[in-house]
């Protein structure tokens, strides 16, 4: 806990303390343009992660058919060395879009804790901020109270309207979900996605109510720039206007379709093989290499 | 049965299945290695605990910094020693001095107490605390309890009553500065987090208890200081006031004789004391500048430049005024703002404590709770240093041979001034 501790300090909230003080000072001592402005600093700061990420999205996204074929391969080890090859291929690395996220959360976290820290109001809180400080930074001299009024917002308490606040993070979260929302082959999880695309705005909304409004500007301001970075990367709209599985669906029904095609001997578009071979999988797989010769699944009663 | 969740690390997890046999029946695989579902749950947890922090208002990492309401402040008269501890519990000693064991004349349990960050005001009959109030908007308020109380009201076992003689008078926005009375104390003056200044009658109906009152432009926790029937009196919004104590001018702007803008918040409290010119006022800066002013009309006779911020009350005895900054470094000027000498403590531990200054021995209590003791001469550490295992940022008293410090760990420690050991050690808490 010592170390998270000394991390958070060090290399987060001092950094970032003495960086809003700055701009708090430059910018009219309005410490809701100074986390603004902020916010923007931490987008622009991320924003290479953030286009490889929108860029990881979109190729996931065009690889889904050949996931779906991959998704056949019986045997495990071809199973992950072939789809290893195609994220090889495509310039895909799956945790590439954990980036921004985690970078997202830690920021939020450590503003959580400069808010509390900077906009205290009884003398210990003033004391902590002190030690704070770097006495290099020419603003922390000056700069001392901060005030955290901000339009109708006391910055260090929750929003006073109980409305307002709320209702723009959830807006924005959504709006910054669905237009990120990656399309996914497993109907599953495409439920898990469309469950999310609602729940997080809602939960962050909720607890909006509890947390210093000036977390939630910091949040609303992010997920603005975050649709805005998303709109000039990707030049549409688009998945705003779609229903909630974007893009999956049709991909993957095309695919299904084109395999159908492929495999329906037949001819009676039913797509018969593709059931025969699931029916092949289940006998193909280990359990079927470990029976016993001779026996058969469907036999009788196990020999005595 | 899966037994392990799927899709996070495909490669190992397999081997590490296969080899233990648990690949049976498959899952459908696979699936998109980083599900939604996992980023969900993790930012779910994150926003748990965020969620408990800020409704609670509680850590649930140890930061670094110990949180509380007020701290633990002392104050003496001719016998006694006050202690008021964070728990809001006001106790009388008698007998504290050298390894005396003290006796407790009587506690007192504060009621709708929320802390006290200034030294309790000593009169000839009452004792003048202080409370901060909350964040929630409830007043802080200005305690009178007498001196000489009956010893059986207000135990721990809840808030005690005020008794006759006693009373209380809510001021909005809470006193972080300390109450100080006028001579014949028939007036009691308390500054407020708001960014008022009040002048109460000590005697009277609760009705007519304000007399006065002034309006800084930002929040006051400076203790205000009377001399020649002036209060001066710094403030958060970087000014130093000078106004009249006179009762017949009535509330307002028209107290207010002069102010002066230093850079920086005044967050302790001016000194007077004689200068080269007349009687001049001293106070620290957050510029880090200690200043000098005419008391009578506010002009700058000389400025000093500190390291660090300067938060602690300069104090002075006949020679030199001493300054202590946030950085640690100790300054003695001359009355004409020249350093005569300047000392830095051990690890450059900020000091907002007011220093105290007993013979020719300046006493510093620092934030880290540890208690120097300086040769007011040539700033020469006397001694070691006491580890009060605890933050100090109340001032310390001085009674019978004995400096008693207020710890945030809930204790008084009195140190011995002559030989400097701790002979003394007294909990708050559990009494």
């Amino acid at each position: 806990m010592d170390a998270i501790g000394f991390f958070f300090d060090n290399l987060l909230i001092n950094p970032m303390l003495n960086i809003i003080v700055m701009l708090y000072s430059l910018l009219f001592s309005n410490f809701g343009l100074a986390i603004i402005v902020f916010t923007i600093i931490v987008r622009i700061v991320t924003l290479p992660l953030h286009v490889r990420q929108i860029k990881q999205m979109r190729a996931m996204s065009e690889m889904q058919p050949r996931m779906k074929q991959i998704q056949e391969i019986k045997d495990p080890g071809e199973r992950s060395r072939a789809m290893q090859s195609m994220w090889r291929e495509a310039g895909v690395n799956p945790l590439g879009c954990l980036g921004p996220l985690v970078i997202q959360m830690l920021v939020w976290v450590a503003l959580f804790r400069v808010l509390i820290k900077s906009l205290g109001t009884n003398p210990d809180d003033l004391v902590g901020l002190a030690q704070r400080l770097y006495s290099w930074n020419p603003f922390s001299d000056v700069s001392i109270p901060l005030n955290p009024d901000f339009l109708w917002l006391d910055l260090a308490a929750p929003d006073p309207t109980n409305v307002v606040l709320p209702v723009l993070v959830g807006a924005s979260t959504w709006l910054q979900q669905k237009m990120t929302m990656t399309p996914s082959a497993d109907p599953r999880q495409a439920q898990t996605n469309k469950m999310m695309l609602w729940m997080m705005p809602i939960m962050l909304g909720f607890i909006t109510l509890t947390f210093p409004s000036g977390l939630a500007v910091y949040w609303t301001v992010s997920n603005v720039a975050g649709v805005l970075i998303q709109y000039f990367i990707t030049g549409d709209l688009g998945p705003l206007f779609t229903k909630d599985a974007p893009q999956a669906q049709p991909v993957l029904q095309a695919a299904s379709e084109e395999e159908s095609k492929e495999n329906d001997s037949d001819g009676d578009g039913t797509g018969g093989p593709v059931r025969k071979n699931r029916r092949r999988s289940r006998r193909d797989g280990p359990e079927r290499a470990r029976r016993k010769p001779g026996r058969s699944r469907n036999r009788g009663p196990k020999p005595r | 049965m899966i037994l392990f969740p799927r899709g996070l690390f495909p490669h190992a997890l397999d081997r590490v299945i296969s080899r233990l046999g648990l690949n049976r029946p498959r899952a459908p695989f696979p699936r998109p290695p980083i599900r939604a579902v996992h980023l969900a749950l993790a930012s779910l947890a994150v926003l748990v605990m965020l969620s408990v922090v800020g409704c609670t208002g509680r850590s649930l990492i140890t930061w670094g910094e110990s949180g509380g309401d007020g701290w633990t402040v002392t104050a003496v008269d001719d016998s006694r020693l006050y202690v008021v501890s964070r728990q809001g519990t006001v106790f009388a000693l008698e007998g504290v001095s050298r390894d005396a064991i003290p006796r407790i004349l009587w506690t007192h349990e504060l009621a709708q107490y929320h802390g006290a960050f200034g030294t309790p005001a000593i009169g000839r009959e009452h004792i003048y605390i202080g409370d901060k109030g909350d964040l929630e908007g409830l007043d802080g308020q200005l305690l009178a309890l007498l001196k000489d109380r009956e010893p059986t009201s207000g135990t721990i076992e809840g808030p005690g009553l005020l008794q006759d003689g006693e009373w209380s008078h809510a001021i909005e926005g809470g006193i972080v500065g300390a109450p100080v009375l006028t001579d014949d104390e028939s007036l009691v003056l308390v500054a407020s987090d708001n960014g008022d200044v009040y002048a109460l009658s000590t005697t009277g109906s609760s009705r007519d208890r304000l007399v006065w009152s002034f309006s800084a432009n930002g929040q006051v926790w400076s203790t205000p200081v009377i001399s020649d029937n002036m209060v001066y009196v710094g403030s958060l919004d970087r000014n130093l006031y000078a106004i009249s104590l006179d009762r017949e001018l009535g509330s307002g702007d028209s107290r207010l004789i002069w102010k002066y803008e230093t850079d920086g918040a005044v967050m302790g409290s001016p000194i007077v004391l004689d200068g080269p010119s007349g009687k001049m006022v001293v106070a620290g800066s957050v510029d880090r500048n200690v200043y000098a002013l005419g008391a009578s009309d506010g002009e700058l006779i000389w400025s000093f430049a500190g390291d660090d911020w300067i938060w602690a009350d300069p104090v002075a005895d006949e020679e030199h005024i001493y300054v202590a900054t946030m950085s640690g470094t100790v300054y003695a000027l001359d009355r004409d703002g020249n350093r005569v000498w300047e000392a830095t403590l051990e690890d450059g531990p900020p000091v907002v404590a007011r220093p105290v200054v007993h013979g020719e021995d300046l006493v510093i209590a620092t934030d880290e709770g540890k208690l120097f003791r300086l040769d007011t001469g040539n700033g020469q550490r006397i001694g070691g240093f006491h580890d009060l295992s605890g933050r100090v940022k109340a001032s310390p008293s001085i009674l019978g041979g004995n400096v008693f410090v207020g710890v945030e760990d809930n204790s008084v420690r009195g140190i011995d001034l002559e030989d400097w050991r701790e002979a003394w050690n007294f909990s708050t808490k559990d009494r």
